[in-house]
């Protein structure tokens, strides 16, 4: 029976198909895409659609994918994540205070305005302003005053010290001063990037050709498209059919391994920006104390987490600091022993008394409900792992998933005992640990409090000497380790896999598609 | 009626290969502890992605654990999925069908009015705004399918009511001082049943569907609990490297589902020889 | 006729509104805060309150939904709280992508079923009604997205003959082209880009409406005026085709209206798989992120879309059947 209908099915589409090669001139694959040699095109799949392309509102990772080939910022960060001149030719930082930023000169928006200090200005007055409503307004609250001093500079004047602000602030793409009296400009922006928007056609295409007058020289790349291709799954299938030449992550692992193995396809791998966590929630009954956290800690099996189930593409995780930056130190965590973790739930108080096989203390079950959201698939199997993990050892535990609002809120209300979530973009250590571990820290949801963490912390973020702070986040993150705040699983990687024809990309650890400025397209 | 029904029921072709399926699907799901090789939940990491074989003939899934008896414990989420999101729509169909089609003036009108609004809802965003402010516990999920099928049979019901409700042994009944709901129960709703059988026994193969549907968009039942659909949905991810996961889960909710399709189509040809009259 | 489509259209009044009324009441029940998952987790409660008041969340929901309703009243559905666009400037833009789409899947299961639902009458109780009717019910026992991912696995990343995701030029812009200008490559590329998402689509509606077109063909052929037009000698394929089959016209008008509502439903899923630009996938995003507006404005487009089909059928259930004059 099932043959008949996959038969007739595959008649049906057939005969349209066969229709569709006829008339298209024959040989050519169905996307219609990679007409003969040198058509420099390349199309790019995205996982979500961007919200909006003003770079003052924009939020999402594919936002930001599209900025970084139609704008500049003052800096940008290289792929050992050190800040690089780009719209500033040079910067000084003459007190800790003041930054001065000198423009490179001659630089043209794609309307063909000039690049001048009072369109750094604006970007920067504008972001900044309640009334504007931009969402990261507060991420820019260090910054007191914006002045331009004259045609080519530009003088930031902070309230307090603050040391990542290179980092933190000033990669942000820079926009024409009068942006707000164009129309249309959230959805067809104007910068000095490489490439210059076309059209922005909702949930289905954003088109972007060469600017020509680049102030680095013209790309080699004559259009890039994105396409919004939600499944992660789908998006590969259509890498593999030909419809688009580059995607990147988010990916499934075993889809990556698959094109591994596919001569067409080039696969970059390294470590990501990003980790993954499971935060202990202090304010919970059964977790309240240090041993039982402890103790729990010990059943984690994070080895199998990035090798099995990550299939490598993570990898085992130790501490809040990621490997391959200048800020990592070798924390030493958790190993895997749950003969450990045993004994030490047991000097908490942890037995089977009742001999249910549970264990329990004054009568109460060691029940711990582990959260995640459904959008990921992966954290879903980290906790339907670390699920099993801890009821072989005897604890009752619970999986709940909810969708991404329900699980942030229920985490913000504190109706949580072990949470597992993320964190990306990790270039500097201070805005995670100082706004999530802190005790006073306005998203601290887990009741953490270490005096000597906050200390920490905060002098971290006015020391401007990168080895110093180094030291600093070393030791906040062994305090984070010993206290059992957030209890770092895997450290995330990125992957970027795209056709064999492209030459030139250079993965970096952030996802950024800067390097495409230099792309171009071999037969 | 019930001797003679059997008959025809196994005369007739269809119902009697969809009964037959069913058969087996309940049978695996009542003696599932007995079936299963394996526990289901039991983990073996180092075993993950195993084909089919001797010793797993589903093979395992992305946490070594062993597919076939996944798939049989699945069988018993899956069934109670659909017997309880049946159930629950029967319940409130029938029993708002009733009211309206009796009692007629405004309980009719505003229930006409409910029917309209949640069938010009599109069915799927229903069940997950339903299944997102309840949460996605097993017995959530089962209450939000009851809770959007139901129109079809309040509809059914009306119909058959305002054609029994001026029959001689309604008015009769009444004239004997019965009460409005013993008329409803005692005479009113025998007389209505036949298409609400076939109309629930086809349900049962579209909630088991919309379940795997919402697993597939991340809002049907949720790991590590077994069901046809998350499995399903889950097990999509490894397509290439280990489609038996997807597709045994798969098979089983199509020849399930085919199953009560089959038999809520006997049941109707026996019932009801021109089926347009219960659709309309 | 002109005072039944008044009182028709009457109708759709309250439930227009009923619908507003739920899916405002409830997206303010599913937990979750729009301002939260909007400035994302870094964001301080001060912040937080800000943007609630922004958004005026604030205020108590009956204020929401009496400025909702009044500004609803004057086509004014508001702004997307992540898009920042006009909520309806939105729809409209996904809305043909969808209306497309399901109108072609209802033209395949039209396809499929008719012919199979003929077949199955004309040859009843032989090996090609049963075979032709479990194939039908084939089609609705699979999950749609399983047969949606199965297609793409097959037809595009095995086969290689047309493409996974996404949707080309408008159909209709296509067809104006082939037609002014005589070039097909438009269209086809269209083409190509909907079969596979409009056929698992249609698959699902083939069963119900072949099994209807088989049992109202069954009815008539046994009538008494078949019988007579047999009895006067008149050629087989014509008193199929020409008396059965229009008689069997009928219900199937009726059953395709209603299988509209479950082809938009479905819809949502297929588009997901298929990354169909429509706004099935617009809603679903939606809900995901606590968008109120665009939620709100999109489940009201749809049961309007929803209730003007059923209208349409109605009158066409009407004029086909001149007997029914309400």
């Amino acid at each position: 029976m099932k043959k008949v209908w996959i038969l007739c099915l595959a008649g049906i589409l057939m005969l349209a198909a066969a229709c569709g090669t006829a008339a298209t001139g024959g040989g050519e694959p169905a996307g219609g895409g990679t007409a003969p040699a040198a058509e420099q095109v390349l199309r790019f799949g995205l996982d979500v659609e961007p919200e909006t392309l003003d770079p003052r509102h924009s939020r999402d990772v594919s936002a930001l994918r599209v900025h970084e080939l139609c704008a500049d910022g003052l800096i940008q960060l290289n792929e050992k994540l050190e800040a690089k001149p780009s719209l500033a030719e040079s910067w000084e930082n003459p007190d800790e205070l003041t930054w001065i930023f000198y423009l490179r000169q001659g630089v043209k928006f794609h309307d063909g305005s000039d690049l001048t200090a009072e369109d750094v200005k604006y970007t920067y007055d504008t972001i900044r302003d309640p009334d504007f409503g931009a969402v990261y307004a507060a991420n820019y609250s260090s910054i007191q005053e914006v002045i331009a001093l004259d045609e080519y500079t530009v003088q930031f004047t902070l309230s307090e010290p603050y040391s990542p602000i290179l980092s933190n602030n000033m990669e942000l793409s820079i926009v024409p001063a009068e942006a707000d009296s164009i129309p249309d400009f959230a959805n067809k922006p104007i910068g000095t990037g490489p490439f210059k928007m076309v059209e922005w056609v909702k949930n289905e295409k954003i088109t972007l050709e060469a600017n020509p007058d680049y102030w680095e020289g013209a790309p080699a790349l004559q259009r890039v498209e994105f396409y919004t291709i939600p499944s992660n799954d789908t998006r590969v299938s259509a890498l593999e059919s030909g419809d688009v030449d580059f995607v990147h992550t988010p990916l499934t692992p075993q889809d990556v391994s698959r094109i591994k193995g596919d001569s067409r396809f080039q696969v970059d791998e390294m470590t990501g920006l990003g980790i993954t966590f499971a935060a202990f929630n202090h304010a919970s009954p059964v977790l309240a104390d240090k041993q039982t956290r402890v103790g729990l800690s010990h059943f984690l099996d994070k080895e199998i987490m990035a090798s099995e189930l990550s299939q490598g593409l993570e990898l085992p995780g130790q501490s809040v600091l990621v490997p391959n930056t200048w800020f990592y130190s070798d924390v030493p965590g958790f190993p895997f022993d749950p003969e450990k973790g045993k004994s030490l739930l047991a000097e908490a108080g942890w037995t089977d008394t009742d001999g249910d096989g549970l264990l329990d203390r004054d009568g109460q079950k060691l029940t711990v409900r582990i959260s995640t959201y459904t959008q990921d698939d992966l954290k879903m199997q980290y906790v339907e792992y670390m699920q099993n993990l801890f009821s072989q050892g005897g604890i009752d535990a619970q999986v709940v998933t909810n969708e991404w609002p329900t699980f942030i809120a229920d985490v913000q209300s504190g109706d949580y005992d072990i949470a597992v979530f993320g964190m990306l973009n990790l270039f500097d250590p201070d805005k995670y640990m100082y706004n999530y571990l802190r005790s006073t820290a306005g998203s601290n949801w887990g009741g953490f409090s270490s005096k000597e963490f906050d200390a920490l912390v905060e002098e971290a973020r006015t020391v401007s000497d990168e080895a110093q702070r180094r030291d600093l986040y070393a030791r906040a993150a062994a305090i984070n380790n010993e206290e059992v705040m957030h209890n770092v699983l895997v450290y995330q990687g990125y992957v970027a896999m795209y056709s064999s024809k492209i030459q030139g990309y250079v993965p970096h650890a952030r996802g950024s598609i800067r390097s495409f400025k230099n792309v171009s397209i071999s037969e | 009626m019930t001797a003679d029904f059997l008959k025809k029921l196994l005369r007739n072709k269809s119902a009697l290969i969809g009964g037959v399926l069913i058969a087996i699907v309940v049978l695996c799901a009542l003696l599932a502890p007995v079936i299963s090789p394996y526990d289901p939940y039991e983990m073996h990491m180092e075993n993950r992605l195993a084909p089919p074989g001797s010793e797993h003939i589903m093979g395992t899934d992305q946490y070594g654990r062993d597919l076939f008896s996944r798939v049989i414990y699945g069988a018993i989420i899956s069934l109670q999925v659909g017997f309880i999101a049946v159930g629950v729509s029967m319940a409130l169909g029938v029993f708002l069908g009733l009211i309206s089609g009796y009692f007629g003036g405004w309980v009719d009108r505003v229930v006409m009015v409910l029917v309209d609004i949640f069938l010009s809802f599109p069915i799927i965003l229903l069940a997950i705004a339903f299944v997102a402010v309840l949460g996605p516990s097993p017995k959530n999920v089962m209450l939000a399918l009851g809770l959007i099928y139901w129109t079809n049979y309040a509809r059914t019901v009306r119909a058959g009511v305002l054609a029994v409700k001026e029959e001689e042994f309604v008015l009769a009944a009444r004239t004997t001082g019965a009460g409005d709901f013993r008329i409803i129960f005692l005479y009113i709703l025998p007389n209505v049943l036949a298409p609400i059988i076939v109309m629930a026994t086809l349900g049962l193969g579209t909630a088991i569907i919309s379940e795997s549907t919402l697993s597939f968009l991340g809002l049907g039942i949720q790991p590590p609990e077994a069901s046809w659909g998350n499995t399903l949905a889950f097990g999509l991810k490894f397509l290439w490297d280990a489609p038996h996961i997807s597709i045994f889960p798969g098979c089983s909710i199509m020849l399930t589902v085919l199953g009560f399709n089959l038999l809520g189509n006997g049941i109707r040809d026996i019932t009801d020889p021109r089926m347009n009259r219960a659709i309309q | 006729m002109k005072r039944y489509l008044f009182h028709r259209l009457l109708q759709i009044i309250p439930v227009v509104f009923g619908i507003t009324v739920l899916v405002f009441f409830i997206m303010r029940l599913i937990p979750g805060d729009p301002a939260l998952v909007l400035l994302g987790t870094d964001a301080t409660p001060e912040d937080l309150a800000r943007m609630r008041e922004t958004l005026g969340l604030d205020q108590s929901l009956w204020t929401q939904f009496a400025a909702y309703a009044r500004n609803a009243l004057t086509l004014d559905f508001g702004n997307s709280i992540f898009q920042k666009d006009a909520v309806t400037a939105i729809l409209l833009k996904s809305f043909p992508a969808t209306l497309e789409l399901s109108v072609c899947a209802m033209i395949i299961s039209l396809l499929i079923a008719v012919p199979l639902g003929i077949a199955a009458a004309v040859k009843q109780n032989t090996w090609i009604d049963f075979a032709g009717m479990a194939f039908a019910q084939l089609g609705t026992s699979m999950p749609v997205f399983w047969i949606g991912v199965l297609l793409i696995m097959l037809f595009s990343v095995q086969l290689g003959w047309l493409p996974s995701f996404g949707r080309g030029e408008p159909l209709w812009h296509g067809l104006w082209l082939f037609i002014t200008t005589g070039s097909a490559q438009t269209l086809i590329a269209s083409l190509q880009k909907l079969i596979l998402p409009a056929f698992s689509l249609g698959v699902m509606g083939a069963a119900l409406i072949s099994r209807m077109i088989r049992s109202t063909m069954l009815e008539v052929l046994d009538s008494d005026y078949i019988r007579t037009a047999r009895s006067k000698g008149t050629p087989e394929r014509k008193v199929i085709m020409k008396h059965a089959f229009r008689n069997a016209l009928l219900p199937v008008v009726t059953t395709v209206g209603l299988q509209f509502g479950a082809l938009l439903g479905n819809a949502i899923v297929t588009e997901t798989v298929f990354a169909w630009p429509g706004i099935g996938r617009v809603i679903v995003t939606a809900i995901s992120q606590r968008d109120f507006p665009l939620v709100q404005g999109g489940v009201i487009l749809i049961a309007l879309a929803f209730a003007l089909i059923n209208l349409c059928v109605d009158l066409l259930y009407a004029v086909i059947n001149p007997k029914i004059r309400h």
